[in-house]
């Protein structure tokens, strides 16, 4: 017994000779009041800590050279060296309040301030670029969580679904996960989707991808989550050229510049290809131009600019081609200021203006049999956002605003009795984080919603409102979010198409949209930890379960008509891990699990249960090369193509059928060249044959070759 | 503080606009859709349910191309003293060619159906001779739609 005391006691003074305690207080630089809940990272190590309701904090770590960083929302961070050399340090800290400056508040455009916790992934610039994708929604297929459907890579139609929060249906008119570009809204007012064609994949930074709804924050159209894709403004210029299989072609150009308070620039993109079926060809011009002004007030003003022509055809299913083709013009306006109004407290406008003009005609080849009208679709919406922010409280910082929205739809293929739909959108909302203490923050929002659906003439006008809220719990580990247990509402009004639509079908199915409609509504909750990362090895988990009321459908009766289905419900799981045990090294794997259950017993359609991909890039010398592998297991889907069907009351029940599981392979392989960077994409390598849409088939193996010269 | 009174004044005016522009109108209901009603009388004996399905359908075109615009089955409890009385709510505004009883055997594989009868149309001109329902907002509820159907 003597001698354990003994080496317990040696053992003490041999840790207390090594060890120093970093110790002080941190205070408002301005008041001098203490700080709680700063936290402090020993940015060498995995050691951290939280300052007490009195602002002190203190560190037991080994002797040695270390660099303490101080951080909280609402106060400008701060990096200390700190030099451990025996017994204690003592170190007082000042902090500097701020003004939206930090992660967790940013400021893009008219939806994006984003405040306390969302479930963002965010999606950088350089994995998006080593997939080396054709477009957007390519890039998004790829990703765990999420189910894409298209035709082809650069369709028209597409559907995106976050956490099965929607199937694919024709024309994707219950599109729940709102896509903005540079945090404005950009869907077609018509259908609630975007145009696909237009977003600049050339010019991508980043994608941040919110899995939960967001209805509290963002209001319509994103019960079933946000994608916002956020387009590059740095420094920088270059030119690309591309070549590949379909006769594909691409010439792309990026230019930007920082002069001081200024900063302008400038993309474009034309690309073409014959398509890999008949009629599947597409051509796409793009230009995006931006000026952004701040000045040393703290004042900023943005204006982007953004333009789109895109001429594709519609191959159809493979058992009856199509020979339908559209051309289609997009352009965006967007128009941001901020500015501080007092030390802590700042104010923000945005204003969007969006207008699409989209022609539907045949092929010259055309058969007589298959000759269809043409058709037009013109669509506009406009919309005005103003938020309050609040950040002259340590432990708080609150935000409130308004938004208002108009949008007309001209679509050939809404019942003739409407004169032009319009809606006009109101909402109203405040959000807030609070900072509780040992590194527990609570974060709430409430919106209420106000949405009224004129269809002209002198038809009913409808009325949709809710009020939305969300509240979360977060635990801090060693400075960093760790624990989050959420729940939050997602509510969205039927689309004008949902509400007014009346189109048959090229194979004689007639879809109709149903004016008594009601409006949808999700609870969601979720449990997730993100591990406290170090650089070598980030990893998080996530499970959440969404319980889905009024869910809107097109269900397969004659007509297929909109209606409200009752009791579905999605349970899963996601796990992340980004590992790079060199630098030279990256190794990023996930996984996601689904289970969609519907007690009315109508099929859960298009939504895989298991998601997987692992991707390996590695650079060595002038050699980047990354392969790509990506899997899902089988979808069901209800086989409308078939005469095989049964009747039971008046709905129609067809066949349901599998699309199997799949694998594919994607391989990169880029070299720097003296005066050009090379670039070579093979995708789908293992030349497998497969669909994401009944009768739809994807392009075999292809290959891209890319040049680019930076500027 | 200024500036803090204009954004104020900004928020305020916004939601007084929306507000006050999208009051809702209390104007009358007008009709956007409308409704096919009447009565099937069966001469012959119904079959029964096991043997395949009668069903009842409205049509764009006739003859059918394609599937109808809307369609019931109709169900031999349904049918009393030999009379089915039907409604087909929703109905879009427009013409419809044909409304038709047909029946279809289930030792049937192939989806292929005997048309039994026909609003209007006789079995001499082999049902070409169908009566037209038109819908509209003058006319919104069509009543009276009675088929004579004969099972042979």
């Amino acid at each position: 017994m003597m001698i354990k005391h003994i080496i317990v006691f040696i053992l003490i003074i041999v840790s207390s000779i090594q060890a120093g305690v970093v110790s002080g207080t941190v205070r408002d630089k301005d008041t001098q009041k203490a700080l709680p809940n700063i936290n402090i990272n020993v940015l060498e190590s995995d050691l951290g800590a939280v300052s007490d309701p009195y602002g002190k904090y203190s560190i037991e770590i080994e002797r040695g050279t270390y660099q303490l960083e101080f951080s909280m929302i609402g106060f400008k961070p701060i990096v200390e060296n700190i030099i451990i050399q025996n017994e204690s340090v003592k170190k007082d800290i000042y902090l500097e309040s701020t003004i939206l400056k930090l992660d967790e508040v940013e400021v893009q455009g008219i939806f994006s301030t984003r405040l306390g916790y969302e479930s963002v992934d965010v999606i950088k610039g350089k994995y998006i670029k080593d997939l080396q994708k054709n477009s957007v929604s390519d890039v998004l297929r790829t990703l765990p969580g999420l189910d894409v459907q298209f035709a082809q890579p650069n369709g028209r139609n597409v559907n995106v679904s976050i956490r099965g929060s929607s199937d694919y249906k024709p024309g994707g008119y219950n599109n729940r996960v709102l896509v903005l570009l540079d945090g404005f809204p950009i869907q077609i007012p018509n259908s609630g989707t975007p145009d696909w064609s237009s977003l600049p994949l050339e010019n991508i930074a980043r994608i941040e991808i919110d899995n939960s709804p967001t209805s509290a924050q963002y209001g319509h159209n994103s019960m079933g989550g946000v994608i916002n894709l956020i387009t590059n403004k740095g420094n920088s210029g270059i030119i690309r050229l591309s070549g590949g299989t379909y006769n594909t072609g691409q010439l792309s150009f990026k230019y930007g510049k920082n002069a001081g308070s200024l900063s302008i620039g400038f993309t474009g993109l034309a690309r073409q290809s014959a398509g890999h079926r008949f009629n599947s060809d597409y051509q796409v011009t793009r230009l995006n131009t931006y000026v952004h002004f701040a000045d040393k007030k703290g004042r900023s003003y943005k204006l982007n600019l953004f333009s789109a022509i895109s001429k594709n055809g519609h191959p159809g299913f493979d058992v009856s081609p199509s020979y339908r083709r559209s051309d289609r013009t997009s352009h965006y306006v967007q128009l941001h200021m901020f500015y501080p109004l007092s030390n802590g407290l700042s104010m923000s406008h945005s204003m969007y203006l969006n207008n699409f003009d989209t022609h539907y005609y045949d092929r010259d080849d055309t058969p007589n049999d298959k000759v269809d009208a043409e058709r037009d679709y013109k669509d506009m919406s406009t919309g005005l956002r103003s938020e309050m922010l609040l950040t002259k409280w340590a432990r708080w910082i609150i935000m409130v605003g308004s938004d208002f929205g108009f949008d007309q739809s001209n679509v050939s293929v809404f019942n003739p009795i409407y004169d032009d739909p319009r809606q006009f959108t109101f909402g109203g909302f405040i959000q807030s984080k609070y900072s509780i203490g040992n590194g527990w923050s609570m974060g709430s929002g409430l919106r209420y919603d106000y949405r009224l659906v004129d269809p002209g003439n002198k038809y009913k006008k409808r009325v949709f409102e809710r009020i939305t809220p969300k509240v979360n719990l977060m635990y801090t580990l060693k400075g960093k979010r760790a624990f989050t247990l959420a729940y939050s509402a997602g509510f969205r009004a039927p689309s004008l198409s949902e509400l007014y639509l009346q189109h048959a079908s090229s194979y004689g199915l007639t879809m109709q949209g149903n004016p008594s409609v009601r409006p949808e509504s999700v609870s969601a909750i979720e449990l997730k930890y993100e591990h406290p990362h170090s650089k070598k090895l980030t990893w998080s988990g996530a499970i959440f379960h969404n319980s889905y009321t009024d869910m809107i459908d097109f269900v397969y009766s004659l007509p297929i008509i909109a209606v409200n289905r009752e009791g579905v419900t999605g349970t899963g799981a996601e796990l992340q891990c980004i590992w790079s045990p060199y630098p030279a090294l990256i190794i990023r794997s996930e996984y996601s699990f689904l289970n969609m259950t519907d007690k009315g017993g109508d099929p859960i359609l298009y939504r895989s249960k298991h998601k997987a991909s692992i991707s390996v890039a590695f650079e060595m010398g002038s050699y980047t090369m990354s392969t790509f592998v990506h899997g899902w297991s089988a979808q069901k889907y209800e086989n409308f193509l078939s005469h095989n069907y049964e009747t039971v009351d008046d709905k129609i029940v067809f066949p349901i059928e599998e699309l199997p599981d799949q694998v594919l392979v994607d391989l990169n392989v880029s070299k720097k060249f003296k005066l050009f960077d090379g670039n070579l994409s093979i995708s789908n390598i293992l030349d497998i044959e497969y669909e994401l849409i009944q009768n739809f088939p994807m392009p075999g193996i292809t290959w891209l070759l890319t040049l680019s010269k930076t500027l | 503080m200024n500036s803090m009174k204009m954004s104020l004044i900004t928020l305020l005016s916004m939601a007084l606009f929306v507000f006050t522009a999208c009051e809702d109108e209390k104007a009358e209901e007008t009709p956007e859709y409308g409704s096919i009603s009447g009565q099937v009388t069966f001469n012959g004996e119904f079959p029964p349910a096991d043997s395949g399905a009668v069903r009842i359908s409205v049509n764009t075109n006739w003859y059918p191309t394609g599937p109808p615009y809307s369609y019931k089955e109709i169900p031999s409890s349904e049918v009393i003293n030999n009379i089915y009385e039907f409604e087909f709510k929703q109905v879009a505004f427009g013409t419809y060619k044909a409304i038709a009883v047909d029946y279809v055997a289930a030792s049937n594989t192939t989806g292929a159906y005997d048309i039994w009868g026909v609003y209007g149309g006789t079995l001499q001109a082999d049902f070409m001779d169908a009566s037209s329902v038109v819908v509209n907002i003058d006319n919104p509820d069509v009543n009276g739609v009675d088929i004579e159907v004969t099972i042979y």
